[in-house]
């Protein structure tokens, strides 16, 4: 047993000696963003640089291991007094669920001993806000609950931190309380807290009105045919669901109409697409879909062009749909020929 | 050119086969019509324009039938052609051997359809062929856009038919007419738009090319013409039931010509390889089966066959026997062999070989028939007896030039213009019978007005020169008289009119002639942009400002049923709207538009005509989940459930009279009506129920009181009702597809003392209910009595 518990300090070292262990968060505010079905977490880090001597590259950046598999994106910039500056890379280490997600941020210029920088990291993640109740009927209104972690998940010790939720709404059912802990509105606000050691775990919950709509898109299939006559022809074909809570019982078109409950129901949606798209269709098994809006942009700005989708049927909770969207793009934006042929892609996918 | 010399060839083969009571010298001047017809262009220049024409018709035929395609899109249109389309998209997708095997398990619930042995294939088969072909040569095309312009494809291969059988018939122009008819015709349109992916799209060709092939066989008499025509025959057998037709048009053609004296060989060869080859083909199609030897539809052409192979034994006993001795035996084997073949098909049918006449043919001789004993035929609008208006609107100007052409022919008969008068009688009375039949009067309409158009414009177009004219104009009289004896006085009578006509008035006539044919045009294309164009499951109104609106109501509800359903949902609908689930939905249906089940579709229509819980028993057994009913109270859409609502009472009726009585869903003075003033067992059925469920309380118009339904101009009568065994699931966004969830059977309390309190809660609260219920009922007994004194 006392084997077991030496091997396994030893491997905690192991990783501290690896990871910079003379830095440390002097201060970290924390804002996570509730006001959709995604959780958008940003942190603005001070790292301040504890050893005698020599320079460090990069901060490591840390992800609870329960929310390991639930990035959808992390990226992150260094900050100048107020302002944004540089883009800093990110690279992901590891995305163990026993770890948790281990990502390298290297800092645009080594930070020398003794010296701070500020760095801001923006996480998004999926699937952590879901439905509670899971059923709702159509008139009621949709709440879910969040769970996280009330410090700042780090590898380093911490000195201080402050941390705000933003909620889709004043209307809270609960939140967990730990002092000193205050709401206004819709904001929450947890902290300062001091001198949180690393790895530092407690469960911060919000159960709170979100009627925002939970579009999900649970398989995307696209299929790029370059066509040597000029043309390349995108087909998107997508299931869709609304993963938030459930409707229960009826859906009532009179109800609906009077635009009473099914708040969170799935109107419309937007999805860009490239801004020389053209011949755009939306479609399905049984034919064309007739409500859709396109708005073209001027060509010389190279803004997406935007496409207003409206499925057949307003989507309520658990409720499912599936469509195609196609389009043809010319092949001089797309093709270079750098001795051989290549497809220069920048596959982007947005929904909202 | 090859064309000459067969015609002449087969002129040679005709006079050789012909008896010996013709006239030898006829044949002279006839071959030298031909011969002048034809040469007339060595350099094939009349050929080319021929060939040039047809494109164009074609090209013509096609174009006009895209009006639903530019105007929606391609989409397959309507209900019969959804399941043409499924099957088809069956086939295509998994092999022709699963497709003739298909056991459909979602149709018919819980019976099922066995669609392979239930279908005429030779739709699928024909879009599948071509599928199969182009991908073969790498032309990659989905399978529904096959399907939609496959109707529009043939109807430039029924125009090409219509010209080569008009060309048999009369002459090339006439042909060239009757082609030109063909491809715009109202009449043959409404069938053939792109989208309307049915039967009757690729029958009609196979009709009219069947009917070419015929006559070629019997004007020369060749087996390899025959056995054409069999083929023909058999593809049509595989494409529609309206094969029918032709196995009882064509003995018919042949009993005629041998009693009116015109048996020859030709027509004994033509027929006796037509009939053998055709009836075994026929009866490969599983559908088709043994009917051909065993229904009495088909008993016509069996007993033509025998009478037709005893008269030609006769006629060789004529041979060897001598005048008297002939007579006396010909008057005993008639007698004799007409009182067997009659006995033995008397007997055959009661004994069960032979099934007798079904009661869809019996509602075409007795229009009353099927009212009384089959209401399901008279319920489907297409099998309604036809308007003088639709006559006129879908076939116009020809409906009334084509009784000269019937004139035309009868005056200058022979073997095959008898063919096209009997066509003419039959088609018509059929077409007069049922609106649906009009499609097979359309052709021969098409090729009797060309006919008579093309004869008149002959006579009336050339007068340059006098001389030549009469000449040509004497030609034709003598081509005519080749084989029979036409009064010899007609030649004489034209000439002498010719010369009193101005060329002043010649012209005239041609200009009002052309007047016409300019308007017949124009009132196809207007009939078949407004009337023919559109795909029923997407609607358009337009608003006032003139932009238009799509009402995608029905597919937003049939996807919503795929997407959001179980995958073994069954959804319970009037039959109408069966394909369409099964086809847009992919959902079980309890029944559907191949109406082969009376009794189940009874069930489904008592359920509709019941009140609520005793449709909950119903559906129950039924194992239905979803109820779906169409409704178009809220935007005036007229083709809902209840404006057919009679229908279902009265198929119900039929097999459950002691449950449904139509006269319980009137009001005492006899009027169907869904205001307050309707009967009290309409406004509580579930039909009534289903459709305006929640209906009371909107108000669409400031003008009109909340529940004012849009399609019947009434305020609804019964208008604030619960629902207590159904839920809604979905209503569509106008409200015209409502689907209502079956609920599970609530759960009864099984102990009793142990939640007392909670049951007493609960009977309170049914008593509010029941309360409530009261105060409704008193409601409209309060309007009744209100709108009795008004009428008063």
């Amino acid at each position: 047993m006392r084997f077991l518990c030496l091997i396994l300090i030893s491997i905690v070292s192991a990783i501290q000696a690896d990871s910079n262990a003379d830095l440390v968060n002097a201060k970290v505010e924390r804002t996570i963003d509730l006001t959709s079905h995604l959780v958008s977490i940003t942190n603005l880090i001070t790292v301040e640089n504890k050893a005698a001597t020599g320079s460090l590259k990069s901060y490591t950046y840390t992800i609870e291991p329960a929310h390991a598999k639930n990035v959808a994106f992390i990226g992150a910039h260094s900050v100048e007094g107020k302002k944004q500056k540089a883009k800093l890379n990110v690279v992901e280490v590891s995305k163990d669920s026993d770890k948790g997600g281990l990502y390298r941020v290297d800092f645009a210029e080594g930070l020398a001993a003794g010296q701070s920088t500020q760095i801001q990291v923006e996480v998004v993640l999926f699937s952590l806000v879901s439905p509670f109740p899971e059923e709702i009927s159509q008139n009621e209104k949709q709440l879910v609950v969040f769970k996280g972690n009330h410090y700042f998940y780090s590898l380093y010790p911490t000195k201080s931190q402050t941390t705000s939720v933003n909620l889709a709404s004043d209307l809270t059912e609960s939140y967990s309380q730990l002092k000193p802990t205050s709401k206004s509105d819709s904001t929450i606000t947890y902290g300062p807290y001091e001198n949180i050691k690393p790895f530092e775990q407690s469960e911060l919950s919000v159960h709170f009105e979100n009627n925002s709509p939970f579009l999900a898109v649970t398989n995307l299939h696209r299929t790029i045919e370059v066509s040597l006559w000029g043309n390349i022809a995108v087909e998107e074909t997508i299931d869709m669901s609304h993963t938030g809570a459930k409707l229960k019982g009826s859906f009532s078109r009179f109800d609906y109409m009077r635009r009473q409950g099914g708040q969170s129901s799935v109107k419309s949606f937007k999805t860009l697409l490239p801004s020389s798209a053209a011949d755009v269709y939306y479609r399905d098994e049984i034919g064309n879909i007739s409500t859709s809006n396109l708005r073209v942009p001027s060509k010389s700005k190279g803004e997406p062009v935007e496409l207003e989708l409206k499925p057949r049927f307003p989507l309520f909770g658990g409720w499912k749909t599936h469509y195609t969207v196609g389009y043809n793009l010319p092949v001089y934006q797309y093709i270079h020929n750098s001795g051989n042929l290549s497809l220069n892609w920048d596959i982007y996918f947005k929904i909202n | 050119m090859s064309n000459v010399t067969r015609r002449n060839v087969s002129n040679a083969a005709k006079s050789s086969t012909s008896t010996a009571a013709q006239n030898p010298q006829k044949h002279e001047p006839e071959s030298i019509v031909h011969s002048k017809n034809d040469a007339h262009d060595p350099t094939g220049v009349k050929t080319i324009l021929i060939v040039a024409c047809l494109g164009c018709i074609w090209l013509t035929g096609f174009a006009s039938r895209l009006f639903s395609v530019i105007r929606y899109e391609s989409i397959i249109h309507e209900f019969d052609p959804w399941f043409n389309y499924r099957a088809t998209y069956h086939m295509v997708t998994t092999s022709f051997y699963e497709f003739l095997n298909w056991f459909d398990e979602r149709a018919w619930y819980p019976l099922g359809r066995i669609v392979g042995g239930t279908v005429y294939p030779g739709l699928m088969i024909t879009s599948g062929g071509i599928h199969w072909l182009l991908s073969n040569l790498n032309i990659t095309i989905h399978i529904r856009e096959i399907c939609v312009f496959l109707a529009p494809f043939f109807s430039g291969l029924t125009a090409v038919a219509t010209y080569l059988l008009t060309k048999e018939l009369w002459s090339q122009g006439a042909g060239l007419f009757a082609a030109a008819f063909i491809g715009i015709v109202p009449g043959y349109i409404s069938r053939s738009v792109a989208g309307s992916y049915d039967n009757e799209g690729i029958a009609i060709f196979a009709l009219m090319f069947t009917y070419y092939l015929w006559i070629k066989s019997v004007k020369t008499g060749r087996v390899f013409w025959a056995i054409l025509t069999a083929l023909s025959y058999f593809y049509m057998v595989s494409a529609w039931g309206g094969y029918v037709f032709i196995i009882n048009l064509i003995p018919l053609h042949v009993f005629v010509l041998m009693i009116i004296g015109r048996y020859s060989d030709r027509i004994y060869v033509a027929y006796s390889v037509f009939y053998i080859i055709g009836t075994i083909l026929s009866m490969q199609i599983p559908f088709v089966g043994f009917q051909p030897i065993r229904t009495s539809e088909h008993m016509a052409a069996a007993g033509t066959f025998a009478l037709i192979q005893a008269y030609a034994f006769l006629n060789y006993l004529k041979t060897k026997l001598s005048a008297k001795e002939f007579r006396t035996f010909f008057i005993f084997a008639v007698t004799i062999a007409a009182g067997v073949v009659f006995a033995g098909v008397v007997v055959l049918t009661y004994l069960g070989y032979i099934a007798p006449w079904s009661g869809r043919f019996y509602s075409l001789w007795d229009t009353g028939y099927a009212k009384i004993h089959i209401p399901i035929i008279t319920s489907v609008s297409e099998h309604q007896p036809t308007t003088w208006t639709s006559f006129f609107f879908d076939l116009h100007i020809l409906v009334c030039i084509f009784p000269a052409g019937v004139w035309f022919c009868i005056k200058e008969i022979n073997d095959e213009r008898v063919f096209i008068v009997l066509y003419a009688v039959f088609a018509s009375y059929f077409a007069g019978v049922m609106v649906r039949l009009i499609l097979t009067l359309t052709p021969v309409v098409c090729i009797l007005a060309a006919i008579a158009l093309s004869k008149t414009l002959e006579y009336y177009l050339f007068d340059d020169n006098v001389g030549q004219d009469k000449s040509e104009d004497k030609e034709p009289k003598d081509k005519s008289q080749y084989d029979e004896k036409v009064p010899r006085s007609f030649p004489h009578s034209k000439p002498q009119q010719d010369k009193n006509l101005s060329p002043n008035l010649k012209t005239l006539v041609v200009i009002a002639l052309a007047v016409l044919l300019v308007l017949f045009a124009v009132h196809c294309t207007w009939v078949t942009s407004n009337a023919y164009s559109s795909p029923s499951i997407v609607l358009a109104t337009y608003s006032e400002s003139g932009h238009r609106q799509i009402i995608d109501d029905f597919r937003e509800a049939y996807y919503w049923l795929r997407k959001n359903t179980r995958d073994d949902a069954r959804v319970m609908s009037w039959w109408d709207y069966g394909y369409q689930i099964a086809g847009m939905g992919n959902r079980t249906t309890l029944v559907d538009n191949n109406t082969w089940n009376n009794s189940h579709i009874a069930l489904v229509g008592k359920a509709m005509s019941s009140n609520e819980t005793e449709a909950y028993k119903i559906m129950r057994e039924l194992d239905v989940d979803y109820v779906l009913v169409i409704f178009g109270g809220l935007i005036g859409y007229s083709g809902d459930d209840i404006n057919k609502f009679l229908w279902m009472v009265r198929i119900a009726e039929g097999e459950h009279p002691k449950d449904i009585r139509e006269s319980d869903y009137f009001t005492e003075q006899g009027e169907f009506r869904v205001d307050s003033g309707g009967s009290q067992t309409l406004l509580n059925c579930l039909m009534y129920k289903l459709s305006y469920y929640r209906f009371g309380e909107i108000q669409v118009d400031y003008r009109t009181p909340p529940g004012f339904d849009r399609t019947r101009n009434v305020e609804i009568g019964n208008k604030n009702f619960r629902l207590e065994h159904l839920e809604e699931a979905f209503t569509s966004e106008h409200w015209i597809v409502r689907i209502f969830r079956v609920k599970e059977p609530s759960n009864r309390v099984a102990n009793k003392d142990l939640l007392r309190k909670i049951r007493r809660k609960k009977s309170v609260h049914s008593k509010k209910g029941k309360k409530r219920q009261g105060v409704i009922k008193n409601k409209p007994v309060v309007v009744k009595g209100k709108s009795a004194a008004i009428k008063k």
